[in-house]
């Protein structure tokens, strides 16, 4: 398992990432994704929308899935939650291990225990998942009874309590109210309230603040930040947002057309990235206090069902040459806390 | 770090660029036959096989219907009483014959001639007219469009059936005050249909770019909005083509449609009915083509309905 | 300031919308005031950045310019005409001077129609464009903004974001407008591809010197194309300076929190957050309507209406409309 040190330099496909740096040692990571391929049969062809995505997530963790659109960064995660439509879509191969248990091949039945208690998952509306015609109250409590084994007055208490934990002022108030009644960074608050109401030990949270004003998206994060802390619960944050990443994560994995490209700790990525696609990504962002032409990537990201014969960013990228276009290059380690997934590192 | 599995070390430089080249081409190419919107379209109506049958079916029905004459093996009101109320199979009358002896295949291929044309144009006309209706009422939803929309509002609280036969009963029987009548029944549901179709779209960033470009209403209810409430018409009109092609039978049934002898499904369905112990066929015949036709309006409806989809599509 | 420079001026510019009870005897219910009071002025090749967060009126107002909606008070003049009082030729005059880019590149392009007739549209209804010269003028527009010229007779539903972007980009452009409204038009996209189209939006005002209404919710690319910069936070604009003045020494309590909500990438762990949320524009707060989620908030700040002034020590054109704006 993922229990060997990757030696650096050494191909570690199919296998688990290494460790952030100053973790102790070899617990067990809490997530384990190996080899992931998730494909969509459609009329123009198979859409590998995942096609080979490894990363680990240790318990308390926070790991940053960073990725523009059709990277596979949701598609991942709605593999792991067992909620990729069949079909189209199909998981080809690869393993889910949450806590060392495989979670592909589940039943509906044993997925839905596993979505409810072990993991949960937040998304960018709240709207969507949150039940228009239903009080806050009666969404909470249907969730506290279905996964925790207590009575119906200490499900108010609980949920109660938990809104107090998301800093609702006056919960007792707000167990009455309908979702539309809310503002967008109450709804996610609420979210946030009933997903921790279940003591999950992992906390999907897919891009929780994009829809959110600057303001409210720095109050949603730090709690996230807060709760992490507090019910010791790693999170698995998808964003395209390196503002977010920087706030809250100890770990990225940048993600690119189905593949993971880069992982390491946030201050390595950020300070140091080593990937062609990182390092674009990176300077590509506008900032405050810069003015001038942006270092724009050219180009688009590839079409799924046309993908490149070697480095899915080749045809993008500025250090490419012609040996980029016959393999994908492997993800390898290359130092104690980063992967790299780029013909440069394999002869380097 | 010398791994021997990185294979490019192994690999002709050109070998990369050869690569890279067919990428480029297979790119170009996907991006040439871009899927066109009708392909995308046909595509999709290929694979509904119900739906394919059911546009095959229609087609061998109005083929027949046009060439009546060529097609139909008798005269439709030539009658040989020696053969009244034979049944299937009967030899020279596959469908068998009537109570006044005449050859029921004939008169179901001529019959189409009058139930078709009676069910469909009022479809059309009524689309027609709904459109204009719905596109100002969806368009212009303070004023005018409250103003149409309660209009209609009256007429949807009437039961459909009741209101055309009242209609027909006021009007007179005959075919064209049957049209009539379906015609009024059919605008407010019709046009329901357009005015929710266009308020959705007078929604959208597009309408207000074409304002900016300084296009004037007319122009945008033309050029922008009826492009885009078409599908949803053409779905909805499909489907009530078959509801019609049964009500207006129902119509002729009841008397207030089309007077005998003339061959129509509804009459034929009722004139079977006082010989229906003895001889069944003679309105089965004309009912279970009825049934067809409606049922393959229907899912050809429904499977236009999932064509046009470009969510269903992907 | 002299008005005749100025390409566009606002002059107290304000909106509110009823909120009807429903039923067949609507009544006004409330009243949601979307902009209230907004004065402002763009010179000829000049970019004004209108920043704020949802609800805050700067939509609201780039629509009100465009004259897609009409406000409920207020001057908008157009190279000293007002706006308002346009017939119907004088509206066509408006509709080539001043051009809006969108901010949904999915929805602001019909689906129906190839891109070159989307493209073709404005011109058609100009009336000066027509067989070869319409095309060639699409064609030079497709190669203006970046696009394959080839590429004339496809759908929008087989572009990219990016792609369609650059689409309404050059539709804002076909009739050579002096002033464009630019609408969150890279807030759709991806970060790879918003550094592209912001510097399109850079290269097209130098060649051909245009001024944009630029409105964002987003600090970081106000910077790169504004020379100057208004902050609205519910209807009101409470802070207006140079692009540099704002960013560096901004004066308003609420333009620091922003700013420091923006940057916070860069300082991880605990700092002062702003608290609460923007309260509803129904029900708007007395006197200062920041002062809700105000650190600095006293007595003085929820009885008076701050109004929007040059501090004296600054630098001239910078105006912040606080009782106790922060020092420089």
């Amino acid at each position: 398992m993922a229990a060997i040190h990757a030696r650096e330099g050494t191909p570690i496909e199919g296998d688990g990432l290494s460790r952030p740096a100053g973790a102790t040692a070899p617990s067990r990571p809490l997530l384990q994704i190996e080899d992931l391929r998730t494909y969509f049969d459609t009329d123009r062809g198979i859409i590998k929308a995942v096609d080979g995505v490894s990363y680990e997530i240790n318990p308390g963790e926070v790991l940053a899935v960073v990725g523009e659109s059709g990277s596979g960064k949701s598609v991942t995660a709605m593999s792991i939650m067992g909620l990729v439509q069949s079909p189209p879509g199909r998981i080809a191969s690869g393993a889910i291990r949450l806590a060392g248990e495989d979670l592909i091949g589940k039943s509906e039945r044993e997925m839905l225990a596993i979505r409810g208690s072990r993991i949960a998952m937040i998304f960018q509306d709240p709207m969507t998942s949150l039940d228009p015609v239903f009080t806050i109250e009666s969404q909470m409590a249907e969730a506290i009874l279905q996964h925790r084994d207590v009575g119906g007055a200490e499900a108010r208490d609980i949920a109660i309590e938990m809104l107090a934990r998301v800093h609702i002022p006056d919960p007792a108030r707000r167990l009455g109210a309908y979702p539309f009644e809310l503002s967008g960074g109450l709804r996610q608050r609420v979210m946030i309230a009933m997903q921790l109401a279940l003591r999950p030990s992992l906390l999907i949270a897919d891009e929780p603040t994009t829809a959110l004003d600057v303001t409210v998206q720095a109050q949603i994060l730090s709690l996230l930040k807060e709760v992490q802390a507090e019910f010791n619960m790693a999170i698995l944050l998808i964003t395209h947002d390196f503002g977010v990443v920087q706030r809250i994560a100890d770990r990225v994995a940048v993600m690119y057309a189905g593949r993971v490209m880069e992982t390491a700790s946030v201050r390595s990525i950020v300070e140091t990235p080593r990937h062609p696609y990182t390092r674009a990504l990176l300077s590509s962002r506008p900032r405050i206090g810069e003015r001038g032409r942006l270092r724009a990537i050219p180009g688009t990201p590839p079409n799924l069902a046309n993908p490149l014969p070697g480095c899915p960013f080749a045809n993008r990228c500025a250090e490419v040459d012609d040996s980029c276009w016959i393999d994908v290059p492997r993800l390898r380690a290359v130092g104690p806390d980063r992967q790299v997934r780029c013909i440069r590192e394999d002869s380097a | 770090m010398a791994e021997t599995t990185v294979t490019a070390s192994q690999s002709e430089p050109s070998n990369g660029l050869v690569r890279r080249r067919e990428w480029e081409a297979r790119e170009a190419q996907a991006v040439r036959q871009a899927e066109s919107s009708l392909r995308l379209f046909w595509i999709a109506l290929q694979r509904d096989k119900l739906a394919m049958a059911s546009a095959l079916f229609l087609t061998v029905v109005v083929i027949m219907t046009i060439f009546a004459p060529v097609v139909a093996p008798y005269d439709p009101y030539e009658a040989d009483p020696a053969l009244r109320l034979q049944g299937f199979g009967t030899e020279g009358h596959i469908l068998g014959l009537d109570g006044q002896g005449r050859d029921i295949l004939s008169r179901l291929i001529y019959g189409a001639r009058v139930s078709l044309p009676i069910a469909l144009a009022p479809v059309i006309v009524a689309t027609a007219i709904s459109l204009l209706l719905g596109l100002i009422a969806g368009f212009y939803r303070r004023g005018i469009g409250e103003f149409i929309m309660r209009v209609l509002d009256v007429f949807y609280a009437f039961p459909t059936v009741m209101l055309a036969i009242a209609i027909a009963g006021i009007l007179g029987p005959g075919m064209p005050n049957v049209m009539l009548s379906i015609i009024v029944v059919l605008i407010p549901f019709i046009t329901r249909v357009v005015y929710t179709a266009t308020m959705t779209i007078a929604e959208e960033e597009f309408i207000q770019a074409a304002r900016a470009c300084g296009a004037s209403d007319l122009r945008i209810i033309l050029h922008d909005v009826l492009p885009n409430v078409l599908s949803p018409v053409i779905v909805y009109g499909t489907t009530t083509m078959g509801l019609q092609t049964v009500f207006a039978a129902g119509l002729s049934f009841l008397g207030l449609g089309v007077q005998p002898p003339i061959a129509d499904w509804g009459i034929m369905t009722a004139e079977g009915r006082s010989v229906l112990g003895i001889a069944p066929h003679v309105s089965a015949v004309p009912g279970v083509m009825l049934l067809l036709v409606a049922l393959a309006f229907n899912l050809l409806g429904d499977g236009l309905r999932d064509a046009l989809d470009p969510r269903l599509r992907q | 300031m002299s008005g005749d420079t100025s390409l566009l001026e606002v002059r107290d510019l304000a909106k509110s919308f009823p909120i009807r009870t429903g039923g067949v005897f609507s009544r006004e219910a409330a009243r949601l005031t979307a902009v209230d009071g907004v004065s402002f002025s763009i010179r000829a090749g000049e970019t004004l950045g209108l920043v704020g967060e949802s609800g805050c009126g700067k939509s609201t107002t780039g629509k009100m310019v465009m004259r897609l909606i009409d406000p409920t008070s207020g001057i908008i003049r157009y190279q000293g005409q007002d706006i308002q009082t346009l017939k119907y030729q004088e509206l066509r005059w408006l509709r080539q001077e001043v051009q809006m880019v969108f901010q949904d590149p999915y929805s602001s392009l019909n689906p129906r129609r190839t891109i070159a007739e989307i493209i073709a549209y404005p011109l058609e209804i100009s009336g000066k464009y027509r067989g070869k010269t319409l095309r060639d003028r699409v064609l030079e527009l497709l190669e203006q903004v970046g696009m394959d010229p080839n590429h004339a007779n496809r759908y929008p539903h087989q572009f990219s974001g990016g792609q369609r972007q650059r689409i309404g980009i050059a539709r804002a452009l076909a009739l050579s407008p002096k002033l464009i409204v630019l609408d969150e038009p890279v807030s759709a996209l991806d970060l790879s591809i918003q550094a592209q189209i912001i510097n399109l939006l850079q290269d097209l005002q130098r060649d051909l010197g245009l001024a944009y209404l630029f409105i964002s919710h987003d600090l970081n690319v106000v910077e790169y194309l504004s020379d100057r910069v208004a902050v609205m936070y519910l209807g009101k604009i409470v802070e207006l300076a140079n692009s540099d003045d704002l960013f560096q020494q901004p004066q308003h309590p609420y333009t620091r929190d922003l700013l420091s909500a923006a940057l916070s990438e860069r300082v991880r762990g605990e700092q002062a957050l702003l608290q609460g949320e923007i309260p509803s524009p129904i029900r708007i707060p007395s006197g200062c309507r920041f002062r809700t989620r105000c650190r600095k908030a006293v007595g003085q700040c929820t009885a008076e209406i701050p109004a929007l002034g040059e501090t004296s020590e600054t630098a001239p054109g910078h105006r912040v409309a606080c009782h106790f704006p922060e020092d420089a």
